[in-house]
């Protein structure tokens, strides 16, 4: 049964007539002879696929040379100006070719032998520019990546102008059949996680892969966690950055998103912005991003557990105000709480949804009217409207949108908690992350890398960004097999050293 | 040498620090230095300090025991001296044993709990929240485990900086007159104290899994010694602070201390403590937890998993079944007895047992050499 659903169709064809019997059912399959005197020569090929300007510059002038010459296969193989033709009889390997976009030449003396030749039009229906708006940084490039996989990969092999990097293509869906690229510096990246990515790439199938993050998931460590366990991200220098430590990136044609592993939870709070900066600015930010992660978690959930069960906890000049916003809301704190916080989400969702004008003038309506008018109705107090409205905004801070979204829902299982048991509650749904964390695992790497297992020497490049002097070494954690990435100046001038 | 696991499920030597002194640090540190008042007074902290020269030399005495092990851990020595039947005697006795240390260390958290934060909740409720998490981590396995003793001693860590807060009100003075304490006060302390350095012994259990390096007796020594730095200096901070009179009477004076840190956003810092505690309370737990599972396992030979929900059930059903505060108190005397029987009297007379064995086995070889 299985098998049935991937067997090409190509397999219950006699012939190869039979099988372009087939192919013509399909109204943009163009089937003719370019030569009418004998008929001799006839091509075939789907019209939407291939590149019509190729087709009538460089392959029928060829047709129109040899007439009445009554050229073999193997001539014309000689006169066609490309590099990627096979002579083949094999019907799957012609149907594999035919709607990959390659025109088939057959000729009327020998009717089973057909010469395939690649007139794919690559870039018609793409985008040939992306600028990253997704991940948006105000010094940098901005280059992204689009859904074209060769022009993708020309991006990124314009930045690493090295030959140690390898591309390693592998295709996947018995539909669609996505051609999925493995990038890793031969030399640099342990081949155990090349190993691995591909030995799991490999071994799942799917019919059509729409996006590379399809992959990403399904060959995830724990499919169960809400933690991303590969970095996907749509700039350039973010993918180049990760393999030049030692990572790998896996590409997939279609997809503008491009990811990286083995990735660790720090990498995901780390915009490379950080490193355009000088780094003591950089630095900050980083402290300041992650402050933010942290306060997103549990800002929200300690209003709930301080007002439901600790108020002793708060100092007496503060309490006043607490008490005086909260005075006429009619609803336990964390009623309260719940209702802004799903106001808030909804309100992201549709803005998400909405095309961008409307997207922000909704925000405007949304943040300030809705706001306002809550408050001013007695459903919310002020003071939470501003700590709801601040953890959201720290939320967005994050750079990877998948991690942004892992943070705005583990917000609420904390929120609960901290409904249920107060500070404890926090206390223990932290505990369990930290313990979920310690488990999870990228590529076999494991995730909370360096932090656990503890690996002081690679503390550097973790909450802060430091100076490029500092920098010179890859991270330990994920094992690479060289770890100098460059030498740093104070090392190589002699005097410097005196 | 000693015998270890295979490389992929050992750990990293500098874990090994966290392990030992995570285990070290529970409850008692909240409480001890009004305990320590029925003793020597401000004079304890000799006591203490005599403390961490006692169990580094245990530390070293247990190095020397798991490398008489075949196994390299205390069920594998046990039946390799007594035997397969006593040996398995032993080996149910120290699982009862660390179910009994378990019960202790989530009962006496609970009751803290109980009395500082939440008067009104049933007992059952924490106990099972609490064990449920800790069986989260157990059935993560041994690197979970030793993770959240890292996390343990590491943001704690920051929490005892603030000590230094109540520090401005403290006079040293009180430690003063040094020494007036006559031996047996110095003995009442010294019983009382050497309780709160118990949990090494875990590392009886978990031997095999430390990878052998040139320093972990350094590193295992190391932080023993940080254990009793730590003590120390909260005891003196403590009786700087308070003077001894008052600390004689005054309960959890560790807590106490922390009330008189307060900023313009927090009042009542102890709420925090009580709270943090939670992450150095669940590390020396989810050890127990994992060690007294391993021995189950070890033994006879069970699926691990299993094994922890069974332990996991048994460990709730005692704690929630200690309901008033006159049974603690005998829980807390009956644990003590055990802890110090079980390591001044039961681990010393099996490090003879061990050496003898040794000696014995020593000249029987070479007398068998020389006959050869």
């Amino acid at each position: 049964m299985t098998n049935q659903v991937i067997e090409p169709i190509s397999e219950k064809m006699k012939n190869l007539d039979e099988l372009i019997c087939f192919f013509k059912k399909s109204s943009d399959y163009h089937h003719f002879s370019p030569i009418h005197k004998e008929d001799e020569i006839e091509i075939s090929y789907y019209r939407t696929l291939v590149n019509q300007e190729t087709l009538n510059q460089y392959v029928i002038p060829v047709f129109q040379y040899v007439e009445g010459k009554h050229p073999q296969l193997e001539d014309l193989m000689r006169h066609l100006p490309f590099n990627d033709m096979e002579l083949t009889t094999d019907l799957a390997t012609i149907e594999k070719k035919i709607t990959g976009g390659f025109i088939m030449i057959r000729l009327l003396k020998n009717r089973s032998k057909v010469l395939m030749v690649n007139v794919r039009d690559n870039k018609s229906g793409y985008r040939q520019s992306n600028e990253t708006d997704n991940e948006f940084s105000v010094i940098g490039p901005k280059i992204g990546f689009v859904e074209n996989l060769d022009t993708n990969i020309g991006l990124i092999r314009h930045k690493l102008t090295d030959s140690r990097a390898v591309f390693k293509e592998i295709t996947i869906g018995n539909m669609s059949k996505t051609r999925v690229c493995l990038l890793y510096l031969e030399g640099i990246t342990n081949p155990e996680y090349v190993n691995t990515a591909i030995q799991r790439l490999e071994s799942f199938s799917l019919d059509v892969v729409f996006d590379s993050s399809l992959v990403d998931q399904i060959i995830s460590d724990n499919g169960n966690s809400p933690f991303p366990q590969f970095l996907s991200t749509e700039r350039v220098d973010r993918v180049t950055f990760a393999v030049i430590n030692g990572q790998v990136a896996i590409l997939a044609d279609g997809s503008p998103y491009v990811f990286t592993g083995p990735s660790s939870l720090n990498d995901f709070f780390i915009s490379p912005e950080d490193y355009y900066m000088p780094w003591v600015v950089g630095s900050f930010f980083r402290i300041i991003r992650l402050l933010g992660v942290v306060f997103s978690l549990f800002a929200s959930a300690m209003y709930v557990a301080l007002m439901t069960y600790h108020f002793e906890v708060i100092p007496d000049g503060l309490i006043g105000p607490l008490i005086s916003a909260r005075a006429f809301v009619p609803f336990t704190p964390l009623l309260e709480v719940i209702f802004l916080e799903i106001t808030i989400e909804v309100l992201r969702e549709a803005g998400a949804r909405l095309p961008t004008k409307i997207g922000s003038t909704l925000g405007v309506v949304g943040g300030i009217v809705i706001g306002q008018a809550a408050v001013e109705a007695a459903l919310t107090s002020n003071i939470l409207l501003i700590i709801v409205a601040l953890s959201a905004l720290t939320s967005f801070t994050t750079p990877i949108f998948k991690m942004s979204n892992t943070v705005r829902l583990l917000r609420f299982p904390i929120i609960l908690a901290a409904a249920c048991w107060g500070g404890l509650g926090i206390l223990i749904m932290f505990i369990l992350i930290l313990g979920h964390l310690m488990k999870l695992e990228s590529l076999g790497s494991p995730y909370l890398a360096p932090f656990y297992p503890t690996r002081p020497k690679y503390w550097a490049d973790t909450i802060i960004r430091p100076s490029y002097r500092w920098t010179w070494k890859r991270n330990g954690t994920i094992r690479p097999i060289q770890d100098v990435r460059y030498v740093p100046k104070s090392q190589e001038n002699p005097d410097h050293e005196k | 040498m000693r015998y270890t696991l295979d490389k992929k499920v050992t750990i990293y030597p500098l874990l090994f620090f966290f392990l030992i002194h995570g285990s070290q640090t529970g409850v008692g540190m909240l409480n001890f230095s009004m305990v320590l008042m029925r003793g020597a007074e401000q004079d304890s902290w000799v006591t203490l300090l005599l403390c961490g020269i006692l169990f580094s030399l245990l530390l070293l005495m247990f190095f020397y025991l798991v490398t008489q092990a075949p196994k390299g851990d205390i069920m594998s020595l046990h039946t390799s001296i007594f035997g397969k039947t006593i040996g398995r005697v032993l080996n149910s006795l120290l699982y009862l044993y660390f179910i009994m240390v378990l019960v202790f260390y989530l009962r006496t958290y609970v009751n803290i709990i109980q009395i500082w934060v939440f008067p009104y909740t049933p007992i059952w409720l924490w106990c099972l929240i609490i064990l449920l998490t800790a069986m989260y981590m157990v059935a993560g396995g041994f690197r979970v485990v030793v993770g959240m003793n890292f996390w343990g001693v590491l943001f704690p860590s920051l929490l005892i900086l603030i000590f230094f807060y109540p520090f401005k009100f403290a006079s040293l003075t009180e430690l003063l007159p040094l020494f007036n304490h006559n031996l047996k006060e110095y003995w009442i302390s010294l019983k009382l104290s050497l309780p709160l350095f118990a949990g090494i012994e875990m590392f009886l259990v978990y031997a095999p899994f430390v990878s052998i390096h040139k320093h972990n007796k350094r590193v295992g020594i190391a932080a023993i010694v940080y254990t009793t730095l730590l003590y120390v200096l909260i005891f003196i901070f403590s009786v700087a602070y308070f003077d001894v009179d008052f600390l004689s009477i005054i309960e959890w004076p560790t807590l106490k201390l922390s009330k008189t840190i307060s900023f313009r956003l927090i009042e009542r810092f102890e709420y925090i403590y009580v709270f943090t505690w939670l992450i150095v309370i669940i590390g020396p737990l989810c050890l127990a937890l994992w060690s007294s599972s391993r021995i189950f396992m070890q033994e006879y030979k069970a699926k691990s998993h299993a094994i922890v929900y069974i332990t996991t059930g048994i460990v709730f059903i005692l704690c929630s079944s200690i309901q008033s505060p006159k049974h603690l108190e005998l829980l807390e005397q009956m644990v003590n007895t055990t802890v110090l029987s079980f390591l001044f009297i039961y681990l010393p007379l099996l490090f003879v047992v061990c050496w003898i064995r040794q000696q014995t086995m020593k000249r029987h070889n070479k007398s068998q050499s020389n006959i050869g």
